[in-house]
C-alpha cells in the first residue's frame, strides 16, 4: 500500500460490462478485479444485482459512478447517496469513485460530464460538497480527472492545480485517468507530463486507461478500441510516481469478446511492475 | 456561488437548447485547433446523441 488511505493495489482489472456477464459466469476467468458502474445496479432489482452478487463473491470490486454531479450548484441528491452507500455495503466495494464535473443544473440533466470552471469559488464549492459526501459514505471518495473539450474563460488555475488543491482541502482520493490527461492535453494544448508532475500521488488510489477517437482537430474520450502507445507510457509514468497502484481498462463501445478485452487490459503489465 | 451558478446555467442552456450561443467566445477559450463555439459544439453533439440513447453510453470518462 502506497497511498495515504491504506487502499490496496488490486492489480490490473477490467470494467465489468453486461455483454461479458455470461462469459465471466461460465469461465470464471482469472481477473485481478472488476470496476462496476454504480448506476447500473441502482434503482433496479433482479438480474443486474444477481450478476453483481456473483461477481462480487469471486472478485474484488470498486464502484465508479457518473451521476454524483459533485460540481453542480444544485443541492446534493441525498437519496442517490443513500443508495450509493447501500450498494457499496452490498458489493463490498473497496472504494467509490466519480468524476470532477457537473452533469446538470436547475434540475435538468444533460447526461454528460461537464467541465468545471477552475476558480477559487468553484474550488470552495466542490471541496465542501466532497466533504459532505464523504461524511455520508463514511469513507473517502475518489474523484477522477475528466476529459474535457472546452475551458471556461474565467478560470484562474490549470486543472492539475485545481485537482491537487481540491484533494488536499477535501481530504479526498484521486482516480487518475491517464487517457483523460492525454485527451485534454491534446484538446487544450498542454503537456501531459506537466499534469502528472503536479498530481499528489499519495492520494491516487486507482489509474484508468482507455482507447479514444482522434478527429484531427480534437480527441473524443470514446473508450473504443485499444489503448495507444503514448497513453500506455503515461500509465507507466503515473504508476511509477504512485509507487504501485490499481490499474483498470475501460472499454465501453464496440466491445470485443471478454478474452480480447482482458488481453488488452493485461498489456498494462508490460508497462508497470518491477521497482516502482 | 453566483458566478458558478451563472456559468452552469448558461452552459446547460447553450448545450441543451442552443440558446445564447453568441456568448461562447466571451465565456469559453479557444483551443489549439478549434474556436470557442466549435468546442462548445462538441458538447452539443454529445447531448444530441445522449438524448436518443441510454445513459451512460455517451461521452464516457
Amino acid at each position: 500500500v502506497s497511498n495515504r488511505f491504506g487502499l490496496p493495489d488490486l492489480g490490473v482489472g477490467l470494467g465489468l460490462r453486461t455483454v461479458h456477464y455470461a462469459r465471466i459466469a461460465e469461465a470464471r476467468p482469472e481477473v485481478d478485479w472488476f470496476e462496476i458502474l454504480s448506476e447500473n445496479y441502482m434503482q433496479t432489482a433482479g438480474r443486474p444485482l444477481e450478476w453483481l452478487d456473483l461477481v462480487a463473491a469471486r472478485y474484488p470490486v470498486a464502484m465508479h459512478g457518473v451521476s454524483l454531479s459533485i460540481g453542480s450548484t444544485d443541492p446534493l441528491d441525498r437519496a442517490y447517496l443513500a443508495e450509493l452507500r447501500a450498494l457499496r455495503d452490498r458489493s463490498g466495494a473497496r472504494w467509490v469513485s466519480d468524476h470532477l464535473c457537473w452533469t446538470g443544473v436547475g434540475g435538468k440533466n444533460t447526461h454528460d460530464l461537464l467541465p468545471m470552471p477552475y476558480t477559487e469559488e468553484a474550488l470552495r464549492h466542490v471541496a465542501a460538497r466532497v466533504r459532505a459526501v464523504q461524511d455520508l459514505l463514511g469513507a473517502p471518495l475518489a474523484l477522477e480527472n475528466p476529459s474535457t473539450y472546452v475551458e471556461h474563460a474565467g478560470g484562474t488555475m490549470p486543472e492539475w492545480e485545481f485537482l491537487a488543491r481540491l484533494a488536499e482541502e477535501a481530504d479526498c482520493a484521486i482516480l487518475l485517468d491517464v487517457n483523460n490527461v492525454y485527451v485534454s492535453a491534446y484538446n487544450h494544448g498542454f503537456d501531459p507530463h506537466t499534469y502528472l508532475a503536479a498530481v499528489p500521488f499519495d492520494r491516487v488510489v486507482q489509474l484508468h486507461v482507455a482507447g479514444h477517437t482522434h478527429h484531427g482537430t480534437h480527441i473524443i474520450d470514446s473508450h473504443i478500441g485499444p489503448v495507444i502507445e503514448p497513453v500506455w507510457k503515461l500509465l507507466a509514468e503515473a504508476w511509477r510516481r504512485a509507487g504501485g497502484v490499481s490499474v483498470l481498462l475501460e472499454w465501453d463501445a464496440e466491445i470485443p469478446s471478454f478474452e480480447e478485452t482482458h488481453a488488452e487490459a493485461l498489456r498494462a503489465k508490460e508497462f508497470i511492475g518491477g521497482t516502482p | 456561488v453566483s458566478g458558478l451558478r451563472d456559468t452552469q446555467e448558461w452552459f446547460a442552456r447553450a448545450v441543451m437548447a442552443g440558446e445564447r450561443l453568441d456568448e461562447a467566445p466571451q465565456r469559453l477559450t479557444a483551443g489549439p485547433k478549434l474556436g470557442a463555439r466549435e468546442r462548445l459544439d462538441v458538447y452539443r453533439r454529445g447531448y444530441g446523441r445522449a438524448s436518443s440513447s441510454a445513459w451512460p453510453t455517451t461521452t464516457p470518462c
